[in-house]
């Protein structure tokens, strides 16, 4: 296996740096890095848009764009969170929680610099993983039946319940608000409609781009009627640019961390790259000397989600292209563009098409390279973003949600839920309930419940099943293991501040 | 071997699909009203961008834009099935320009589908382009070939577990069951690769599949038991259907259809029934078809309304639900 890795690196090398591969490469990530700034206007749009140019593309080529756009836009999406916390796409939410804060310290530039770095080291996890261990990874995620997906979704819920600064308990009602709200639509099990009011637009239920732009983006423009501009950036160095020393101490560890979390969630189809960025900020939080320090500006807080999201990215082509199993529409719209091309995906393509798949991996390095080139001296003008005044940069975004919104899937509809989860976001900001463990719910609650309802279709009923089979086993050990943590922590937490109201 | 077998396979489908393509090109020259159509026509597609109903849409306008030179604008409307494509086409103007590229099933009745406020008696159906095709498949390993061995192997175990994607598939495991007097279980998920993952990660025993097992199939990591479809399939060749195994579950039939909203001008109507069938029967859609590993059929209007309604009734009888008004 090893051996034949020089020569294959070789050949994708040479197909992804000939003139047209690269020019299309540099087309997709620039164009990602755009439209994952721009809150609103998704990926899945924009790769939708361009969908049809790829008719007339070579495949590896078409690819390469597609793809670009793909973790292009992960990068570009943390742009507006930290700057303007305004998650430019769902999976970058969480960032905000301390990349804001940070741009308030006048550290934007710092924030955006070591998410850049998150960033291409989790990428280059993900991509390393594809070219070393994607049979063995593909034969990991295969073996993960209902009932471990169901476990390991335990953790990453009970996990998640702390992102939150604030109160606990706010903190796990959102959640389950999130969980009701995954609800509404088909009942997969049934096939009949749940909770859709007879509005055939809530079939395939609420749409997690205008759920999430609403109630981060549209939420923040209502808020910021309180507030005024950051205005003071500072002067614009290239020192004041860069990470310090400590800043750079405390990342490498939440690099590593995402770039294993971001991976393992990636090969696993159907979780998606929001859990991972998640579940690695509550593992930042959970790991931290001083968990306080986070929600208030800490760099980890930053560094961590958005490496997993980067990882999770890249590490979501391996059961695409390895299977023939995307794990997200995205995904599989590098599928159908596989087929159009008259290529059938699945355990036969590495051999039979190497150009396609080495060319492909390669791209991802010279991809992930450009898009740092590309970032870094473009920090200083983002952060000049910052000065525009928000009775101008507002309106602007509001209206760009909408057509990004809309251009999800031609949907007006879903205009009028961002606008509504805007208004519910807006309030419950108000009131002290975060936007972000309602997000989680949402995305995982409906995963939860299927997988749940599956295992005990398979198991006959029985709830053994989640015990008896180790790797499930190993999840709710550790799922129960977190739950008794955090409880004990509350306490003792509770207790401390006690103590000297007392004296 | 395998790359060899499968150029064979293509090879032979191509000529299959050429032959067809000849024998029914000349069939209808469209005749269309002077003035039509004086601006773009928009296809409206049931279904997401990159999907198999997005890219015949897209080499259909193709076929059309350069033997006719019309402009037409494709546009996505995903969303239950195409069921939100065909609510927007029903508000839409039966003026010729709004055409919408959908499954025949959307159109047809099944217990689940109580929402939805139309009725295929709404529509007006230009054409078809492929019979979409589905199999029973299970990972070569499996201690079974076929229906009589899968029945078998379900009494011995005393259950065995089929992942399947919507009603149409859920409906053939339930028939089979009832018909065998057998613990088949259907285990619904949302989409042919969840239903790939449970099976090839051996949680369950079989599968119905439409065309992703394909790859999995060629390279000898899964078999097909029976085609679910009126005909066996080219690709499974010697895998029989399944009343020629005996079995009564209702076959799948779903076919991909050009609709308009009822009320169409029967000029333009006649017109665009003539260019639908062009572009069914051009050679670049029969290029699309072969790499789908399917083939260009148009079952022509009056096909496709007497598929759509005879399934509704036979759905409807199966589920003891009066006929629509």
């Amino acid at each position: 296996m090893f051996n034949e890795l020089l020569p294959n690196m070789m050949l994708g090398l040479s197909t992804a740096l000939t003139f047209e591969n690269l020019l299309y490469c540099f087309l997709g990530v620039s164009l990602g890095t755009l439209v994952g700034v721009i809150p609103g206007v998704g990926t899945l749009a924009t790769m939708s848009m361009l969908f049809p140019i790829t008719f007339y593309l070579d495949p590896t080529t078409a690819i390469i764009m597609l793809a670009g756009i793909y973790y292009g836009s992960a990068y570009g999406g943390t742009i507006a969170a930290i700057l303007l916390n305004l998650p430019g796409e769902p999976s970058s939410a969480v960032a905000c929680l301390d990349g804001y804060p940070m741009a308030k310290k006048g550290r934007a530039g710092a924030a955006l610099f070591m998410a850049t770095v998150g960033s291409f080291f989790g990428a280059g996890a993900g991509i390393l993983l594809m070219m070393l261990f994607s049979q063995p990874l593909t034969a990991l995620a295969l073996s993960f039946g209902p009932a471990e997906y169901f476990s390991f979704m335990m953790v990453g819920l009970i996990a998640a319940s702390v992102i939150s600064d604030g109160s606990a308990v706010k903190s796990i009602a959102m959640v389950l608000v999130g969980i009701l709200l995954g609800v509404a639509g088909l009942d997969v099990q049934t096939g009949e409609t749940r909770f859709t009011f007879g509005m055939v637009e809530l079939i395939d239920g609420i749409s997690l781009v205008a759920l999430a732009m609403g109630l981060f983006g549209i939420a923040e423009v209502i808020w910021s009627v309180h507030q005024t501009t950051i205005g003071n950036i500072g002067r614009i160095t290239l020192r004041s640019m860069l990470p310090t020393r400590d800043e750079l101490r405390r990342s490498w560890m939440p690099i590593a961390r995402g770039s294993g979390i971001g991976s393992f969630f990636g090969i696993m189809p159907g979780v998606g790259p929001s859990v991972s960025s998640f579940i690695s900020y509550a593992a930042e939080k959970r790991v931290a000397r001083e968990p306080e320090r986070f929600g208030k500006g800490a760099i980890e807080g930053v560094v961590a989600p958005e490496t997993a999201n980067n990882a999770a990215n890249q590490a979501a082509f391996i059961p695409t292209m390895v299977l023939g199993i995307p794990g997200s529409a995205t995904m599989a719209l590098v599928l159908g563009l596989l087929i159009i091309h008259g290529i059938t995906p699945g355990p036969g393509m590495m051999k039979e098409q190497p150009e396609l798949f080495w060319g492909v991996v390669m791209s991802f390095w010279v991809g992930n390279i450009l898009l740092v080139i590309l970032n870094i001296p473009m920090i200083g003008i983002w952060v000049r973003l910052l000065t525009i005044p928000y009775h101008l940069l507002y309106p602007a975004i509001v209206m760009f949600i909408c057509i990004g919104v809309y251009s999800a899937s031609s949907s007006i509809f879903d205009v009028f839920v961002a606008l509504i989860f805007g208004i519910i976001g807006y309030g419950g900001r108000v009131l002290g309930f975060s936007a972000a463990p309602l997000l989680l719910g949402f995305v995982l609650g409906p995963l939860m419940e299927q997988q749940f309802r599956r295992a005990m279709l398979l198991s006959r009923g029985s709830l053994e099943v989640f015990i008896t089979r180790p790797m499930s086993a190993a999840f709710i050990f550790l799922a129960v293991a977190l739950l008794v943590w955090t409880i004990w922590s509350m306490y003792r937490r509770r207790k401390s501040i006690a103590v000297p109201s007392v004296s | 071997m395998v790359k060899k077998q499968t150029s064979i396979g293509k090879s032979l489908l191509w000529s299959f699909v050429s032959c067809v393509a000849l024998g029914t090109s000349s069939a209808l020259a469209a005749t269309c009203p002077d003035g039509f159509p004086s601006r773009p026509i928009n296809f409206y597609v049931g279904y997401a961008a990159g999907g198999g109903t997005d890219s015949i849409a897209r080499t259909l306008a193709q076929a059309i834009e350069e033997s006719h030179g019309w402009n037409i604008v494709v546009e996505n409307r995903p969303g239950a099935a195409s069921a939100v494509m065909a609510q927007e086409l029903l508000n839409a103007q039966p003026d010729g320009y709004s055409i919408g590229l959908g499954s025949s099933d959307t159109m047809v009745w099944n217990p689940t589908s109580g929402d939805l406020d139309f009725h295929y008696s709404d529509f007006h159906f230009l054409g078809s382009t492929m019979d979409s095709w589905n199999s029973f498949a299970a990972l070569s390993t499996a201690p079974f070939d076929d229906i009589a061995s899968l029945v078998e192997y379900t009494r011995e175990t005393g259950m065995a577990t089929v992942a399947v994607a919507g009603f149409n598939q859920t409906l053939v495991v339930e028939q089979l069951a009832e018909q065998y007097d057998i613990n088949l279980v259907p285990v619904p998920v949302g989409g042919s690769s969840e239903s790939m993952m449970l099976t090839l990660g051996g949680h369950v025993d079989a599968t119905i599949q439409g065309v992703a097992h394909l790859g999995e199939l060629r390279s000898g990591n899964m078999k097909q038991l029976a085609s679910l479809t009126t005909h066996r399939l080219p690709y499974a060749p010697d895998s029989a259907t399944l009343e020629e195994q005996g079995a009564e579950a209702l076959p799948i039939q779903s076919v991909t259809v050009l609709m308009a909203p009822r009320e169409l001008d029967p000029e333009i109507r006649t017109c665009l029934e003539g260019v639908v069938d062009e572009a069914v029967n051009s050679e670049i859609f029969a290029d699309l078809m072969t790499k789908f590993e399917n083939k260009a059929v148009n079952r022509g209007p009056d096909g496709v309304l007497e598929l759509i309604s005879n399934r509704d009734a036979r759905l409807r009888e199966l589920f003891n639900e009066p006929a629509a008004e």
